[in-house]
């Protein structure tokens, strides 16, 4: 028995140590994708190899937080799958990087049968097929629409009746709201802005798209709509409207097909009903909806094209497509005919969708569209949020526009002007390191200290582990890291020249790089002070003699281990509009009347997320609280080795507690105090969960920190060499502050 | 006097401590409670689903009449097993012998006689409630119950009358994680993420303490610039390092395999800083006896130092298996195949783009956050007991 464990084991282990293949002289395919559940897949895949015995298929299913980071990074090494998966948006991006195989031929008998060919075209060629779509449709509560008086099997079909009918439901009170607007994150904002514009004659770019056309009198005409609705809707992120919609709080939306599943979750009573999608005015326009979805691509470095190409056949056969919609019912099929499919005669609120679908329009196929919709999010944002007029608003964000639709053009070598910046830059580099070397120098110094070579020889062997690691995996990419930095690198399109230290440059002249580093200072001088004391008073006081010690211990600690998602979906609903935080604000506001300090209280507006000034101290505040438990039981391993005996010595002394603290405790903790100041300083700067999960960096931008803005740089503008030296920049930046924290902390005197 | 005010005190700070404890466990609290709902989300929870006619509006009956196998339908489309209760108001003309029934998607179906709920005889509103338990639902596709359905064999004299049918949900349910388990080969996750685990934290303990110790008690040259780069290596956000890792993984061809997720986790900086300036703190009177009396530096760090370090190497396993266990990016990249999945990897799946299904993600999140509970349960002892246990006297 324990044998055949341990051939088990050996088994198993073996298999994760090599890489372990089956080889049968089939062709093996790796197909890659995010939408489609495993099981459903796998059934899929097996009727494919039945039909195809030559032909092995590696599924992976990828998972949304980052999938599409794997993708990018596979394609710039070079171990791209052969059939892949990818948002419709992409498809512009990567097809100009020339990583996707031109699939045109393949094509063509279906090309009729199929909606959604725009987003796979470009410049006139097919770069992959539609597999699964989905649009936005009108989600209306005929509760509250009985409620405020209105038929509840009328839904609004103008613009007029919309903002009518918004009126009438955000007049019931009770923090019901009329209509669901989306601000604060980057693509939901312009997903449902862009098909009102579209509705109405708008477009954001010019079909050539050499200019932007937002400021065209109909898309000021569509924004300033906008902010009459806004009086009437709850503004917030998309998952947080789709949540107050299902708690039957906001009268209509426009979302899409997921609802149908997230409404039953959460509130199975709910009566609401599904339209399409109001146009500007009854006898003018089209109700034109967005359009968004996945589609299949092979990539040129794919070893078996052919193959891929006869399981993207397989996998977009109408059956095979229904048989996805059918068992997730949150997708939509791109073929026209599927309308009779008896399904959506069982599922009326789907074939709402599919009616819908055939008006709707995807996003422009720009390969720029994601530096684009920045802008475009950020004057919406801006409408909502901030109340700048419409016609501002689009002027300054359609300048914008036209420089990053005219960036292409202008990339050219470095001019005599740079040249001379690069070598300004370079003289105030070394000069700073000089700097600093000199200052570290000084402050880690040792007096005239001998070495001996054996104690050499020896205190070497004691750290080799760290040192040949650090050779193979530290120093490797770190060098590959700064010659990218030094590149202009397109991971996409696996370009790859020297450019020197422009990237330095357009990075430290960026002013939302600026904006980024002063957040993340403001992150970091508000989040390591608070943390460290109440971090260390915990410890004190769990350290004295008190029952259930390990109780607490336990308790601060784990915090910890739970994911930053669910600390993340926590902390939001406190700081929703009618969450605990509004609600304790209430609670502590005396009646009006009585005069105190705590009426100045004010919930702010719209809500403490999207308040530009107040997203990031509500993150900090979040962070402070999920981590100091961590701090604490450092700070309490660090107490243990001060002995009983000192403490009683002192206590007889008649030493105070804050003598005690000064001149015993203190001096002990300072290299446990150092380590957590110092660690607690670079995680700061670092912050990039807790962002991801709460804001994505919105809204405005306002808690864009320095890593999630290389995120971005990195992995959605494929700008890697850019990304890599703001990493350096953050690198120096760290490097400095923690030289003046070792300083301030007299790392090189020996202590304790 | 003072011993008095002593006690006073210690209660106000254990009644601190508790509070803060409280607090911050609410994450973890809220995390296992929405995992055993049947049904809900993390701050919403759902009781009971209405399958037709509201509860309390008796004005609105549905009116049943005639004769033949389904003479009432309703669609449902559930999961029975969320289901404690099938409940509803039933008004009959007296002695009819009927039957609910569920039915599944194939169309297979399983019947209970009312009588066995209901007084048959009584021709006023009753009140019937029927556990879904006595459902045989063992032949059926429990998940996909698509109808609700009445039946009977003898013609129906009369109108009944139902109302308020409605679905109470199960208080709690282990289904979330029964969900979870079978979704996928978990066992071989679950052992992938324990063998990475496993190797990264003895690693990490036995080297690291090696080179903190070197660190931390000897004089050689470049010992300044070396720990500069340690604590350098950890300032380089680790994004700008995805792209080269992986270039470099697949270069010497270790993608997928364990090698990749190991070896390069082996000797964290984090935890060389931690226990450098941990040993640091500790006094040098034991070592100096030790190395009089002829140990040799091996035996100094195995005898003196390690056991001294104790909580901070608990705090050092802690950590490492932690970050080890929960580490999602990595593995993620580098791994592609279904056996190379690690836990976090394998419940990421259950995120999807724009809809969380919050009680199967709590229950996985569960299934990974409980191993770390009890491996901060063992080594937390440590962390408090270390020196005042007495390994230094005077």
């Amino acid at each position: 028995m324990k044998r055949l464990a341990a051939l088990l084991l050996l088994l198993l282990l073996s298999c994760g140590f090599n890489t372990c293949s089956g080889k049968e002289g089939k062709t093996a395919l790796t197909f890659w994708q995010l939408s489609v559940k495993e099981d459903v897949m796998r059934s899929m895949i097996d009727e494919f190899e039945k039909e195809n015995p030559d032909i092995k298929v590696d599924v992976q299913i990828l998972a949304w937080d980052f999938g599409f980071d794997k993708i990018v990074t596979s394609i710039a090494a070079g171990n791209a799958p052969d059939l892949c998966e990818l948002g419709s948006t992409w498809v512009p991006t990567f097809a100009t990087g020339g990583v996707l195989a031109d699939v045109t031929g393949g094509l063509n008998g279906v090309k009729d049968k199929y909606l959604f060919w725009e987003p796979v075209t470009y410049q006139g060629k097919l770069f992959g097929a539609p597999w699964l779509v989905g649009t936005r449709a009108l989600f209306y509560n005929k509760d509250l629409f009985r409620k405020a008086g209105l038929n509840p099997d009328n839904p609004p079909k103008t613009w007029n009746d919309l903002l009518e009918y918004s009126r009438k439901i955000e007049a019931l009170g009770g923090g019901v709201h009329g209509f669901g607007i989306y601000v604060g994150e980057p693509y939901t904002p312009w997903q449902l802005f862009l098909p009102f514009a579209w509705s109405d004659g708008a477009e954001v770019l010019s079909p050539d798209f050499n200019k932007s056309l937002i400021n065209s009198p109909e898309f000021i005409e569509t924004l300033s709509f906008y902010n009459s609705l806004k009086k009437y809707s709850i503004k917030d992120r998309q998952a947080q409207v789709n949540q107050a919609f299902a708690e039957g709080k906001v009268g209509m939306q426009i979302s899409g097909e997921w609802n149908l599943m997230l409404i039953p979750q959460n509130n199975p009573g709910l009566d609401y009903g599904v339209a399409v999608v109001p146009k500007p005015y009854l006898n003018k326009g089209e109700p034109v909806s967005f359009a968004g979805g996945e589609v299949l691509v092979i990539f040129k470095q794919s070893k078996h094209p052919r193959e891929a190409a006869k399981l993207m056949d397989f996998l977009i056969r109408e059956d095979n497509i229904m048989k996805v919609v059918k068992s997730q019912k949150n997708v939509l099929p791109p073929t026209k005919e599927s309308i009779k499919d008896p399904y959506f005669d069982e599922q009326p609120k789907q074939r709402v969708f599919f009616e819908q679908m055939l008006t709707a329009k995807p996003a422009p196929n720009h390969p720029n569209w994601q530096k684009v919709e920045e802008d475009l999010t950020r004057a919406i944002e801006q409408v909502v949020l901030l109340d700048v007029p419409p016609k501002a608003a689009v002027e300054k964000a359609g300048a914008k526009m036209d420089k990053v639709l005219a960036a292409k053009k202008t990339k050219t070598a470095l001019s005599d002007k740079s040249v001379f910046a690069i070598f300004a830059v370079i003289i105030i580099i070394i000069g700073a390191a000089v700097y600093f070397w000199q200052k570290m120098m000084k402050a880690l110094e040792f007096h005239g200290k001998k070495f001996h070579l054996k104690n050499t020889i020896s205190a070497y062997i004691f750290i080799s582990p760290w040192l040949i690691i650090f050779a193979v995996f530290g120093l490797f990419p770190l060098i590959h890291s700064m010659i990218i930095s030094f590149s202009d690198y397109n991971i996409i399109e696996s370009r790859f020249s020297f450019v020197g230290l422009a990237n330095y440059i357009n990075v430290l002249t960026d002013p939302n790089f600026h904006k980024a580093l002063w957040h993340t200072i403001f992150f970091a001088a508000g989040t390591v002070p608070f943390t460290t004391v109440i971090a260390l008073f915990c410890a004190l006081l769990i350290n004295r003699k008190v029952p259930f010690k390990q109780l607490y211990q336990a308790g601060l600690f784990l915090p910890v281990v739970t994911s930053v998602i669910v600390i993340a979906s926590i902390f939001s609903y406190i700081y929703s509009p009618d969450g605990l935080l509004n609600i304790l604000i209430d609670k502590l506001r005396i009646p009006a009347g009585g005069g105190s300090f705590l009426q100045l209280l004010h919930k702010p507006e719209p809500s403490w997320l999207l308040n530009t000034a107040l997203a990031l101290p509500c993150i900090m505040a979040m962070c402070v609280w999920s981590s100091f438990g961590y701090y604490t039981i450092l700070f309490l391993a660090g107490l243990q080795s001060i002995s009983s005996e000192t403490y009683e010595a002192s206590s007889i002394d008649g030493a105070t507690w804050w003598g005690q603290f000064r001149y015993i405790i203190l001096p002990q903790l300072k290299p446990i105090m150092l380590f957590i100041v110092v660690i607690n300083s670079i995680r700061s700067f670092q912050v990039f969960p807790e962002v991801f999960a709460m804001t994505q960096g919105g809204p405005l931008g306002s808690t864009t920190t320095v890593v999630y803005y290389l995120y971005e740089l990195g992995f959605h503008k494929f700008e890697m060499g850019a990304a890599s030296a703001v990493g350096y920049i953050v690198f120096l930046f760290i490097m400095g502050f923690t030289l003046i924290q070792l300083k301030i902390f007299k790392f090189g005197e020996s202590v304790g | 006097m003072a011993r008095k005010e002593d006690i006073k005190l210690n209660y106000l700070i254990t009644a601190a401590l508790v509070l803060v404890t409280a607090i911050t466990l609410i994450p973890l609290f809220i995390m296992f409670y929405t995992s055993i709902k049947a049904e809900g989300t993390l701050t919403k929870n759902v009781s009971e689903i209405v399958v037709g006619g509201e509860a309390g509006h008796a004005g609105i009956p549905f009116t049943v009449s005639g004769k033949g196998a389904f003479i009432w339908r309703e669609r449902l489309n559930q999961d029975m097993r969320k289901f404690s209760r099938l409940e509803f108001m039933w008004k009959s003309a007296g002695n009819q012998e009927l039957e609910f029934g569920l039915v599944d998607a194939l169309g297979k179906s399983s019947f209970v006689s009312i009588s066995k709920y209901a007084d048959t005889k009584k021709t006023d509103w009753q009140k019937v409630s029927i556990p879904v338990g006595d459902f045989n639902l063992k032949g059926l596709d429990a998940k996909n119950i698509e109808d609700v359905v009445i039946a009977s064999d003898a013609p129906a004299s009369g109108t009944l009358y139902l109302d308020g049918v409605i679905l109470h949900v199960k208080k709690v349910t282990l289904i979330n994680y029964v969900d979870v388990l079978v979704s996928g080969p978990f066992g071989r996750y679950f052992f992938n993420s324990f063998i990475i685990s496993l190797f990264i934290t003895f690693g990490n303990i036995i080297f690291c303490s090696m080179v903190a110790y070197a660190f931390a008690r000897k004089e050689f040259p470049g010992k300044d610039m070396l720990f500069l780069l340690i604590i350098g290596s950890i300032m380089i956000p680790p994004q700008v390092m995805m792209v080269p890792m992986f270039s470099l993984m697949k270069n010497i061809g270790w993608l997928n395999t364990y090698w990749a997720l190991i070896i390069p986790a082996l000797t964290e900086p984090f935890n060389i800083f931690l226990l450098r300036q941990y040993i640091k703190t500790l006094p040098k009177d034991l070592e100096e006896a030790a190395l009089i009396d002829g140990a040799n530096e091996w035996q100094v760090l195995f005898r003196v130092i390690i056991p001294l370090s104790k909580p901070a190497l608990a705090i050092v396993g802690i950590n490492t298996f932690m970050g080890s266990w929960n580490t999602f990016l990595y593995p993620f990249l580098l791994t592609n195949t279904t056996e190379m999945r690690t836990l976090p990897v394998g419940l990421a799946l259950y995120k999807s783009l724009y809809s969380v299904d919050w009680t199967h993600l709590m229950a996985a999140s569960s299934i990974t956050a409980i191993p770390v509970i009890i491996v901060f349960l063992c080594f937390q002892r440590y962390i408090i007991a270390g020196l005042t246990q007495g390994a230094i006297k005077g």
